[in-house]
């Protein structure tokens, strides 16, 4: 095959992808349209569907993800688009991973799935497809470990956050019987508790790995860009709530409240940043990923 | 009372609380830029902003006074739960606190506490009751206040790592043409410490030929992907009815583009004893010898540009004030051609390997693209062409040639007695978190009363299942 024949053989793959991804990005709606729908009715069976529905679309969003590292023939995590489409993707995994223990438990789904779809949405929207080759400063497996592992850690946290959201408006003291949230007011507070002790790590990994990783590509650990800085805010933030659970006194809602600020600065670190940097003029070495 | 203050988790949070509003201001504000570039670009607090050394916070007293309160809190943290922990005195529930608690499990006393010993948990201490039953502690598992105060150590020594960096560490560049040897020193007078010792009225030696390194470029090489393009619409609409299926998706009709693929420079390094060595560095792939670290970082290319109005060959042709010239320039460096009121610039040059779709390989002749900055509109570029050594360009009245183009590798080196330090620290803080976060500890409170045994069972880390242990002392 010349060079030009294998053009036209890429745009016809990347025409299946991108068919392949709206029909994941529609999913994952749905799924938070059945999530509505249970919010309102309460009945189980909407919360069942919710969570076969998102069964589902991790099935289909893991051949788009394998698909698209077919296509481009590396890690399938470089740009922006494709970025937002593995967080996405690893929030679902994570999400139906930790949700198997709970038995009656469907409304953080809701959130997930919002999440989700809205990551997909914004990246078919906004970003380009187009697969670019791994540029020299990425070719580092420092690289592929770092955002694996961050991306894990963004997951383990929206799925805390999610839980969090749920807990704070719908709980329920001890003694009275689960409502929609399906469970009891303080066993939900160790469980979001333990998803951060989960993420905790993993954050910590991925930002000694960043750190690695720049080392070995520019010489230096660690320059206080907006983007080191922002992980560092949220590596902190979690650390604050960590300890706020070791606090008697703000073990309650000041520690669900922090747990909230750390997604907030979550999301301000993968996407924030770029934003930030812009509207303030502020040049960062990290918006390559752009 | 002050070492109380400090050894209370509580200054700990507001500690933290204080530094991540430091490390906002630090992603608001430029880090690095200068007052009066802040106060061009419209910056309205200007007199805050440079009290409070917001362009260079992280180097700012404050943040190293917080940071030092910080390493204080810790220190006292650790040593006040060193001297507990060294000393740890278990203290068994009462009985009838045991036996009322919500989450004890009531089971069958017989071969208990065998089966306690089966599943390799380990007692640790009883009480005896003298009315009641006496309670036991058994417990299993790393013991997770341990591994806490290892990874705060951790952090200690990464604070500790970063400070030598920020005040050891040297970094320059160097830029290597092909025949040109260049000496690099890691002696600087211009580390924070050096300056430091300046200010304190010191002196320091001017360069010391200890720590000089000869370096001589044997080859550089660069190599480009042939990079796909296709016409993604910009417009949403468009773009969803792509992804609807109602429009296909086409390859460009402008063809290919170069992509960096790999910066790779062959050189020899002299050592300061004499030694030479062969080395070899890419991006991400650094050469190191003793205290030095050379990375790959980009390249430089010139070349020469001869200039003259089209049409006439030579000089003495030239008529009406229009000069021949030759000028000097840059890749992405704008230079202005007499006559001309706008500028030029010369694009990256593509020279090097190009690893096409196909599988094979092809030598780049040298090019690059000529563009013009009109002068009304700065921002803009109106591409002229391309321009190599072998192919010249005639755009806006005039012939460019090209000649000498020469492509330099551009290295930086750095010695940092800082990197160490952090690396151990790293490792300390993750292993400490990560085993302290999923490894699995028990505790069990166990009281026999009869044939009934009353279990509490407590745990830390996400792999602990207290279910688990509960059912294996029902068997
Ligand atoms: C950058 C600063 C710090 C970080 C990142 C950090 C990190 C952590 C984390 C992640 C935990 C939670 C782990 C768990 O639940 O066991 C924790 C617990 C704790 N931290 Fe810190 N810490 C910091 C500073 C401090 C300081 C200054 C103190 C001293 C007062 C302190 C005292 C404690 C204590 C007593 C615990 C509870 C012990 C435990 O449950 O393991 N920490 N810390």
């Amino acid at each position: 095959m010349n060079s030009e024949e294998i053009l036209i053989k890429d745009a016809f793959l990347l025409g299946i992808e991108l068919r392949l991804f709206w029909v994941v990005a529609f999913l994952y709606i749905i799924c938070f349209f059945i999530g509505v729908a249970y919010l309102i009715t309460s009945k189980q069976t909407y919360g069942r569907t919710l969570t076969s529905g998102l069964w589902i679309t991790a099935v289909i969003h893991t051949i788009l993800i394998l698909f698209r590292t077919f296509e481009g023939m590396r890690p399938p995590f470089q740009t922006l688009y494709e970025t937002l489409s593995w967080f996405a993707w690893s929030v679902n995994i994570t999400y139906i991973y930790v949700q198997r223990r709970w038995k009656e438990v469907f409304l953080p789904g809701l959130i997930v799935a919002g999440i989700a779809g809205a990551a997909c949405i914004y990246s078919l929207l906004t970003r380009s497809p187009v697969i670019a080759p791994v540029p020299p400063a990425l070719q580092s497996p420092w690289y592929e470990a770092h955002v694996i592992v961050a991306f894990l850690a963004y997951a383990v946290f929206v799925v805390s956050f999610s839980v969090e959201v749920c807990y704070l408006k719908f709980r329920i003291p001890a003694d009275e019987t689960p409502g929609i949230f399906g469970c009891v007011d303080e066993e939900f507070h160790r469980w979001t508790h333990r998803l951060v002790l989960l993420g905790f790590p993993l954050l910590t990994f991925a930002v000694f790995s960043g750190a690695a990783w720049a080392n070995d590509a520019w010489g230096r650990y660690w320059s206080w860009d907006p983007k080191e800085t922002w992980s560092l805010i949220t590596w902190t933030v979690y650390a604050l709530y960590l300890h706020t659970r070791a606090v008697g006194k703000w073990r309650g809602t000041p520690a669900s409240l922090l747990n909230l600020l750390g997604f907030i600065c979550m999301i301000m670190t993968f996407l924030g940043v770029n934003w930030l940097t812009k509207l303030l003029n502020i040049p960062s070495i990290h918006t390559y990923a752009v | 009372m002050l070492y109380k203050l400090f050894s209370s988790l509580k200054t700990s949070v507001y500690i933290l609380i204080f530094m991540s509003f430091m490390f906002l201001i630090g992603t608001i504000f430029p880090q690095g830029g200068d007052i009066e570039a802040y106060i061009e670009a419209g910056g309205k607090y200007a007199a805050v902003v440079s009290a409070l050394d917001f362009l260079d916070i992280f180097m700012s007293p404050l943040f190293i006074f917080v940071t030092g309160i910080l390493v204080l809190n810790l220190l006292a943290c650790l040593y006040d739960r060193l001297k507990l922990f060294l000393k740890l005195k278990r203290k068994p529930i009462d009985f009838e606190k045991l036996k009322a608690h919500p989450g004890t499990a009531v089971l069958e006393s017989i071969d208990i506490e065998e089966r306690l010993r089966g599943m390799r948990f380990k007692l640790k201490t009883e009480t005896k009751g003298r009315w009641y039953p006496g309670v036991k502690i058994y417990e299993k598992g790393l013991q997770y206040w341990w591994l806490s105060w290892f990874y705060h150590v951790g952090i200690i020594l990464a604070i500790a790592g970063f400070f030598m960096t920020a005040l050891f560490a040297v970094e320059k560049a160097v830029v290597l043409y092909p025949d040109k040897p260049e000496t690099i020193s890691l002696y600087s007078r211009d580390t924070r410490w050096n300056r430091f010792l300046t200010d304190m009225g010191m002196e320091l030696p001017e360069q010391s030929s200890k720590e000089e390194y000869v370096l001589t470029l044997k080859e550089f090489r660069t190599e480009y992907y042939q990079g796909l393009k296709i016409d993604y619409p910009k417009d949403r609409t468009e773009r969803f009815l792509l992804g609807a299926g109602l429009k296909k998706i086409e390859p460009s009709k402008k063809g290919f583009s170069y992509m960096p693929r790999m910066w790779l420079t062959r050189l020899f390094v002299k050592e300061p004893d004499g030694k030479v060595l062969d080395a070899e560095l890419r991006v991400n792939r650094p050469f190191r010898t003793g205290g030095l670290t050379l990375y790959q970082m980009g390249y430089e290319q010139n070349a020469k540009l001869l200039v003259h109005p089209v049409g006439k060959k030579d000089l003495s042709e030239l008529s009406n004030g229009v000069k021949d010239e030759t000028i000097d320039v840059e890749a992405r460096v704008p230079f202005q051609v007499k006559e001309e009121k706008g500028k030029f610039v010369l694009g990256s040059f593509r020279v090097g390997t190009l690893f096409k779709k196909d599988g094979s390989t092809e030598d780049i002749a040298p090019f690059t693209t000529l563009y013009y900055i009109p002068e009304d509109k700065p921002s803009e570029r109106e591409v002229l062409g391309q321009i190599g050594p072998d192919r010249s360009l005639e755009a806006k009245g005039i012939t460019f040639a090209l000649k000498d183009f020469k492509e330099a590798s551009y290295l930086s080196y750095r010695k940092d007695p800082g990197v160490w330090l952090v690396g151990l620290a790293c490792l300390f803080v993750f292993l400490g978190l990560f085993i302290r976060s999923l490894g699995a500890w028990y505790r069990v409170q166990l009281a026999v009363e009869g044939r009934t045994a009353y279990v509490l069972i407590s745990t830390r880390g996400i792999l602990a299942d207290k279910d688990r242990v509960i059912k294996k002392l029902k068997q």
